[in-house]
């Protein structure tokens, strides 16, 4: 404001009156800025040096380094890919190797499948022509014994590790001390399925003369062989040509369950129960004494306790040679037969058995008769001389016979060893890969006697019963690390290779031996066994076949295809009927008979721990984790006991303690258990699961190792809870009786009905309609079908379908509580009556329901519907509000109600080496997450994939489901539906088609095709 | 004034969240690993030399 | 000829209170400490309380495998719970919406009390589905949000409809209730001396000052948020209904749902509400506000809700047997005859014989029966609840996949626990908030309210 501001001036800006007349005041006001007083607080020197560009730069620097400071600090590690990439590996691919399976002594053929070098999954060979393409569950699940935390990391020496140096250098001067002593090497084994193993201890035996090799297996077939020999002068029996056996007699012979190779065998009893096309049906009559997989699939099924076989088959062999015998027997013989009337068989089956006598009667030739192994040889001998009767001779496959390379010990020559160790006569016990101590019977003493032994050496994978008594404990490569071959079956040489390097410092059985062979402990090498096992390869079957490529090409060609035939026909022998005159008569008991059976997942023990196994539900009771008494209704009410009562079963002074599970069908004196539980040196899956039944063998038995007389039973206090997973329902029990034929979730029919009326299920049926505009499926429609004619129950599709999608194990507990994780279970139903019961088997996996009732229900959509007609599972949006698994009729959905890869026993499964089982293209499920089949997507994918890449349409066939590949008797079909010639559309419109709850409109893609029991009748017996 | 105080506050607010934020990249995880004793040797899974892979398809 | 004359309108409130003691009487829990015997109570609510945080605990650190869910039964205590408590707090809207909107005066003793037990009983209902997730720190997937992947939630799935209905229910609840409480507020605003309780009071009755102008928004407001606040009484149990309704399993798959389980609803609602409303008006005495009149009317719709839950029982057994359906037919009988027949006679003796003790007079007058009878309703209920869930799930379509359910300590736990988050929340709020509405209660004395007739 200028001072020389004339006060009369007009002005033409001013802010207030006095403004206006320059009041004095308001001049002074102009001066300052700021009224009085209100700057006083005011200190520069008190200002922030930052300036506010300064502070903008700072804002942004430090929002800069904020964000690099957002790292992931949990470190997963990296993925580098190859520089040079080794030519067998493509990361993301598979790998398949030819090898043999060591499950069982049937040594099949299998393919290994590895991804980034670990093996996640064994199938079967489709080379090897006894199980062809096909393995069974054992087989299937053994894999998880590859990755067994407890398995055998070093060498023991009295349980301190020791190095395999120090181990050789101990062993073989004792080895050479016995020689100087005089004292025995005893070499016990288990089966022998190898010769080039064979040949190793046979050189053994060269090197050190004072050794014996004693074999000894719990479940062989020696009654059978020790029969055959009598009766044809040979160990070696031929395969049964179940396929061309109109009339097909099993006498407690599981053929189909669990006896001889029972793959092959399956697939040749399916072959004549095809739906698809001309109708041609075998007829099975099972006359059994336990319910087992066989008898669920008979037509005519006896109860028959196996002590009554004898007279069953000599009373069957009186009526039939009233009709001509296509063998002529002497006096001695006939007068020998005639002494067996069909007295002794009560009213309620003369009906069965006349039909018996009729069709063996009208089927001479194309008919068999089949005892199983645990029938005395005197029964196998009379069934041999049935069959020569008859002429069913016809049906025996001489060009594959079972061999026998190594004969079980006997049991005199077992005492013999027994008496050796206890005099001090035996130096070194050398346990070959098997579990003495366990398996046999507790009245040899084998136990005490090898606590005498200076030196016992354990070869195992695993420690057991028999290493935990020895003092040196040798671990052996797992079969997946091990060279080896086998030869089973004449006309059939497969070989096994190993496709991992030893994960722990383990050794080849073999190797270790051919060490002690060389009497140098450092001319070991890791390749000992392979250089051996080529040069016997080259020495035997190169020279057999003597083909036009060079060794080493030959033997690279043999591992590739695991397998190489050649023409072994055996000598068609003639029956020596003085076997049969000279037989002993078996008399049969009234009082009750204990009846030892092998399990259908554990065998004699070796599979204890592997939870896969334990947990896949036995195919006739659905119990897990523990064996049982089997025993009637009847029985049962006698004793006052129901299922998971406890009772004590005395035999010859031996007693076991054990829970019951009452099955219909059994027959009322029969008391049925099953081996392999009851194990206690094992690990922790296995510790304290079930009970030995081995108890209640002994060494001095009547008629056969495995039937006990003189048997008594009762009750005694106590519970165990047996987990089921099925609940047991009596079948008297009106209120819930044959809901599953009300419902139509099981529909049967009879062979009579069907060759009348074709039409028979569908009639009656209305087609149902939708009032939405149904979601049109163009392109690929996946679907299933399942034919319920051929399934046994064996329970391979569940744990192909477990290891393929990495299905956790939950324990006994969770499986007591409901909780089991299995996306595919085989729901057995019973029909009938108590005695008598109809026992149907239903595969029950997701219907991928084109209507899902799932679908709707999910709040966050995490299950939904693919074009290709799949029901989706996403796990990662799943929240678990658990109504999808309520609304689905079919109850396949399952729930992660713990994370259970660290729930079961202590987090056993959360180490590093039991998650290496996983299959890589499969998620591993987390905690609160609902999961189910999903018609193998992964594979799916991968196929399509695949078709992208070579440039072709994907076609339905090119998808090969986990289930689907692994049912023996191929009952599983998937495929496209919308493709009109694949056999899975066929199977849709089949007459004997049907969908389980189809009245509920959910339209489910899984048809089932109706079984049909090839009765006399068209009525189905119910 | 109860500017100053503002502003005091806020420039302790930023610098404390600064600190934070670079104090976060501090691999303390790395730290810890030298510390510990590794206990178990680490699995390795390397494919057989000698075995022979299937050269058709299954 | 008779004496009485039925013309004449009951007295809400009895003995003709002056409008001053009213609100002195009200208010006095509010402004007193709390005694040695709200403190006994409120530790017992609180140990209850604590269980349920040691089972939310247990479960949340391991899974929901603590509980004895199973394959088929996903749905046990888990949902039974939350359509308990969801059911209870259908009373609370009933008495102040509906009866407001019918013109009920005999509500105003007990409507603040109810809609307070109605938004406790929706909160605790608001726990179990975000506990019984598998995943529960991913409930924020059941909510609809733009997400990258274009993913929506199921809007056809009844679980979807009950995260609206029942966080609806909750809010349009709490304002309705708050809106009652605003003139309360400001009648404690004037009242009290303390410098802290004036600020928050003042806050909370958001400057109301008496005006005839707040008197007359007050009063639209109200009536609006009762008409808003009346179809979710009926809607909320449908859709919670739905959540079995909209299923297939045989025992759930049912049209009686919705009004069946509205009617269980209001009778499991009034039963709780009239069994803390004894309570409450003996502690506090406030026995002639909330007079025995106003209790013998709630015992009256108890009765005829609980006829009409008998009814619906009985309804579902007729129409599963004219139907022809076997695996219905079977569920009906099952329930009554197969493991779980134990639970089923319990819910019918609970809810169909015993509410019928309210036809004799004296029952719908004496305290103690009336009680009783009450608790032994909620018992019932809860009941139902187990009965139909459980039943339905343990044995339906496949008997393979049948299997028996068995509750564990963690799920007791976390059922008594839910007890004790209610009762806390109600002990809390007895001392903190006026229970009874003082403006609503002065408005109906006798002579409150200008008339031109004789009195």
């Amino acid at each position: 404001m200028s001072d020389s501001l004339n006060s009369s001036d007009k002005k033409e800006l001013w802010k207030s009156l006095q403004d206006y007349n320059n009041d004095p005041e308001s001049l002074k006001f102009k001066h300052n800025e700021f009224l009085e007083e209100v700057t006083e607080k005011f200190d520069p020197e008190k200002i922030s040096g930052i300036s506010r560009r300064k502070f903008l730069a700072l804002l942004s620097a430090s929002a800069a380094l904020t964000a690099t400071a957002c790292t992931n600090y949990r470190n997963k590690g990296e993925i580098i890919p190859y520089n040079n990439r080794p030519e067998e590996v493509f990361p993301g691919t598979a790998n398949y190797y030819a090898s043999t399976c060591n499950g069982c002594g049937q040594a099949c053929g299998i393919l290994i499948k590895t991804r980034e070098g670990r093996p996640i999954k064994i199938d079967g060979n489709p080379d090897h022509p006894i199980n062809q393409g096909k393995i069974c569950a054992k087989g299937q699940a053994g894999i998880l014994n590859l990755y067994d935390p407890e398995r055998l990391h070093n060498p023991l020496y009295n349980s301190k590790i020791v190095s395999w140096k120090k181990i050789d250098d101990e062993i073989i001067p004792s080895l050479n001390e016995t020689l100087t002593n005089g004292n025995e090497i005893a070499v016990v084994t288990g089966l022998i399925t190898s010769p080039t193993t064979k040949k190793v201890l046979d050189d053994f035996v060269v090197k050190y003369p004072n050794t014996k090799i004693y074999s000894h297996t719990l479940l062989n077939d020696e009654q059978r062989r020790n029969a055959w020999y009598e009766c044809y002068g040979t160990y070696d029996y031929p395969a049964v040509k179940f396929d061309e056996a109109n009339i097909i007699l099993a006498l407690d012979a599981d053929f189909l369950g669990n006896e001889g190779n029972y793959i092959e065998n399956m697939r040749k009893y399916a072959a004549k129960r095809e739906v698809v096309g001309k109708t041609d049906f075998n007829r099975l009559y099972v006359a059994e004494g336990r319910m087992s997989t066989t008898g669920m699939m008979a037509d005519y099924r006896i109860s028959l306790s196996p002590t009554k076989q004898y007279q069953f088959v000599m009373t069957l062999i009186n009526e039939l040679i009233k009709n001509g015998s296509a063998f002529s027997l002497d006096a001695s013989a006939r007068s020998k037969v005639e002494k067996f009337q069909s007295s002794f068989l009560n009213s309620s089956e003369k009906e069965k058995i006349s039909h018996l006598i009729n069709d063996l009667n009208a089927n001479r030739g194309k008919a068999i008769i089949y005892a199983g192994d645990t029938l005395p040889k005197e029964v196998h001998i009379s069934v041999n001389l049935l069959n020569e009767v008859l002429g069913n001779i016809e049906l025996y496959d001489y060009s594959s016979a079972s061999k026998s390379l190594v004969k079980q010990s006997t049991q005199q020559e077992v005492s013999k060893l027994v008496d050796s160790m206890k005099n001090g006569k035996v130096g070194v016990v050398v346990q070959f890969d098997c579990n003495p101590v366990f398996s046999l019977p507790e009245d040899y003493g084998y136990l005490s006697a090898l606590k005498k032994v200076k030196t016992v050496i354990s070869l195992t994978e695993a420690e057991n019963e028999s290493s935990a008594a020895g003092n040196y404990t040798l671990p052996i490569n797992h079969p997946f690390e091990s060279w080896g071959d086998a030869n089973v079956r004449s006309g059939v040489y497969s070989l096994q290779q190993p496709v991992i390097s030893p994960i722990f410092n383990t050794r080849q059985k073999e190797s270790i031996l051919l060490t002690w062979i060389s009497g140098d402990s450092n001319s070991y090498q890791e390749n000992f066994y392979h250089q051996y096992l080529m040069n016997n390869f080259n020495a035997t079957i190169y020279t057999k076949k003597n083909p036009l490529a060079d060794t080493k090409t030959f033997w690279y060609s043999a591992l590739n295809d695991g397998v190489v035939l050649f023409n072994e026909l055996s000598q068609r022998a003639k029956f020596n009927l003085n076997a049969f005159s000279a037989s002993k008569e078996i008399s049969s008991v009234t009082d009750y008979t204990v009846h030892l059976t092998e399990s259908y997942f554990i065998g004699d023990g070796k599979f204890s721990n592997n939870g896969w196994l334990q947990e896949t539900p036995h195919p006739v009771s659905k119990v897990t984790w523990d064996n049982y008494a089997s025993i009637s209704p009847k029985l049962a009410k006698q004793l006052s006991v129901e299922m998971n009562d406890v009772v004590e079963v005395k035999v010859n002074g031996k007693s076991l303690t054990l829970p019951v599970l009452v099955q219909p069908g059994v027959d009322h004196n029969t008391i049925n258990i099953e081996f392999g539980y009851g194990r206690t040196v094992v690990g922790n899956v296995g510790k304290d699961i079930g009970f030995n039944a081995i108890t209640l063998m002994s060494k001095n038995y009547s008629s056969s190792p495995f039937i006990y007389e003189n048997v008594s039973i009762k009750k005694v206090n106590g519970t165990h809870k047996l987990a089921s997973t099925q609940e047991h329902h009596s079948l008297d029990d009106t209120f819930v009786k044959d809901i599953h034929r009300t419902r139509k979730i099981i529909q049967e029919g009879t062979v009579e009905k069907y060759k009348k009326e074709s039409n028979f299920l569908h009639e009656g049926k209305e087609k149902l309609f939708s009032i939405t505009n149904e979601h049109q499926y163009t392109g690929h429609k996946w679907a299933m079908a399942i034919d319920l004619n051929k399934c046994t129950s064996c329970g391979g599709c569940v744990t192909a379908c477990n290891v393929e999608n990495n299905v956790p194990v939950v324990g006994k507990d969770q499986v007591l509580n409901g909780r089991e994780m299995q996306w595919m279970r085989i729901d057995r139903y019973y029909s009938g009556t108590p005695d008598e019961p109809i026992i149907s088997n239903q595969p029950m996996l997701c219907q991928h329901c084109d209507n899902a009732p799932c679908e709707n229900v999910c709040p966050v959509n995490a299950t939904n519907h693919s074009p290709d007609g799949l029901n989706q599972m996403v796990y990662n949006r799943c929240v678990g509000t658990r109504y999808c698994s309520n609304n689905c009729p079919y109850k396949v959905r399952r729930f992660n109600f713990f994370n259970f890869r660290d729930h079961f026993a202590d987090a056993y499964y959360e180490n590093d080496l039991t998650s290496l089982v996983h299959n890589p293209e499969v998620t591993v499920r987390s905690r609160g997450v609902m999961e189910k089949c999903t018609f193998c997507v992964q594979r799916i994918m991968e196929a399509r994939s695949n078709a992208i890449r070579d440039g072709k349409e994907l076609k339905g066939t090119d998808v090969v489901t986990a289930c689907q590949q692994a049912c023996p008797t191929t009952a599983i079909t998937f495929g496209d539906a919308n493709d009109p010639d694949s056999l899975v559309s066929k199977l849709r419109e089949h007459d004997l088609s049907y969908h389980v709850l189809e009245e509920l409109n959910v339209k489910p893609n899984v048809t089932y095709i109706a079984k049909l029991r090839n009765t006399h009748h068209s009525q189905e017996i119910l | 004034m109860e500017s100053m105080n503002r502003n005091k506050f806020f420039t302790t607010l930023g610098k404390s969240t600064l600190l934070l934020a670079i104090a976060s990249a501090i691999p303390f995880n790395f730290f810890s690993k030298l510390s510990k004793v590794s206990t178990e040797k680490k699995i390795k899974i390397a494919i057989h030399p000698s075995s022979v892979k299937r050269n058709n398809k299954v | 000829m008779s004496t009485v004359d039925y013309t004449r309108e009951l007295s809400v409130l009895e003995a003709k209170p002056a409008l001053r003691e009213l609100d002195d009487l009200i208010s006095k829990p509010i402004e007193t400490k709390p005694n040695k015997k709200f403190y006994i109570a409120l530790s017992i609510t609180l140990s209850m309380l604590s269980l349920l945080v040691i089972g939310l605990g247990l479960t949340f650190y391991f899974g929901i495998g603590m509980w004895g869910n199973n394959n088929p039964v996903g749905w046990a205590f888990d949902i039974v719970n939350f359509v308990f408590w969801v059911g209870i707090g259908h009373a609370g809207t009933l008495i102040s919406a509906i009866l407001f909107l019918f013109r009920q005066k005999w509500r105003t003793g007990i409507a603040r009390f109810a809609e307070g037990m109605t938004i406790f009983a929706v909160m605790t209902a608001g726990l179990f589905p975000l506990i019984h997730l598998g995943r529960p720190w991913l409930a924020g997937y059941l909510f609809p949000y733009p997400s990258q992947n274009s993913i929506w939630v199921n809007f056809t799935s009844p679980l979807l409809w009950d995260v609206f209905a029942v966080s609806t229910y909750f809010t349009v609840s709490l304002i309705f209730w708050y809106v009652g409480l605003v003139p309360d507020f400001a009648t404690l605003r004037e009242k009290t001396n303390h410098k802290f309780k004036k600020i928050i009071y003042s806050v909370f009755s958001l400057g109301w000052r008496f005006s005839n102008r707040h008197w007359q928004n007050y009063e639209m407001v109200y009536l609006i948020l009762a008409g808003f606040a009346t179809p979710l009484v009926l809607s909320v149990h449908t859709i919670v209904s739905f959540d079995f309704a909209v299923s297939i399993i045989p025992g759930w798959h049912t049209t009686i749902f919705p009004p069946y389980f509205v009617a269980g609803a209001v009778f499991s609602g009034f039963a709780m509400v009239q069994n803390v409303l004894i309570i409450v008006r003996k502690i506090f005495n406030y026995e002639h506000i909330i007079t025995l009149d106003t209790l013998e009317k709630m015992n009256k719709v108890i009765l005829l809700t609980g006829s009409m839950v008998g009814y619906g029982y009985a309804m579902e057994f007729f129409i599963a047997w004219y139907s022809g359906v076997e695996a219905e037919q079977f569920t009906f009988l099952n329930r009554a005859l197969g493991p779980y027949a134990w639970a089923f006679w319990i819910m019918i003796s609970c809810n169909v014989l015993l509410p019928q003790l309210f036809w004799i007079k004296k029952n719908r007058r004496t305290i103690p029966v009336m009680f009783a009878i009450a608790v032994f309703i909620n018992v019932g209920m809860w009941f139902e609840r187990f009965v139909i869930i459980v039943t339905s799930l343990s044995r339906d379509f496949l008997p393979s996949s049948w299997a028996y359910y068995k509750p564990t300590l963690v799920d007791g736990m976390i059922l008594i626990g839910s007890f004790g988050f209610f009762f806390t929340w109600i002990l809390l709020f007895v001392k903190a908030l006026p229970v009874v509405s003082m403006a609503e209660v002065k408005a109906v004395v006798d002579g409150a309210q200008p008339s031109h007739k004789e009195l």
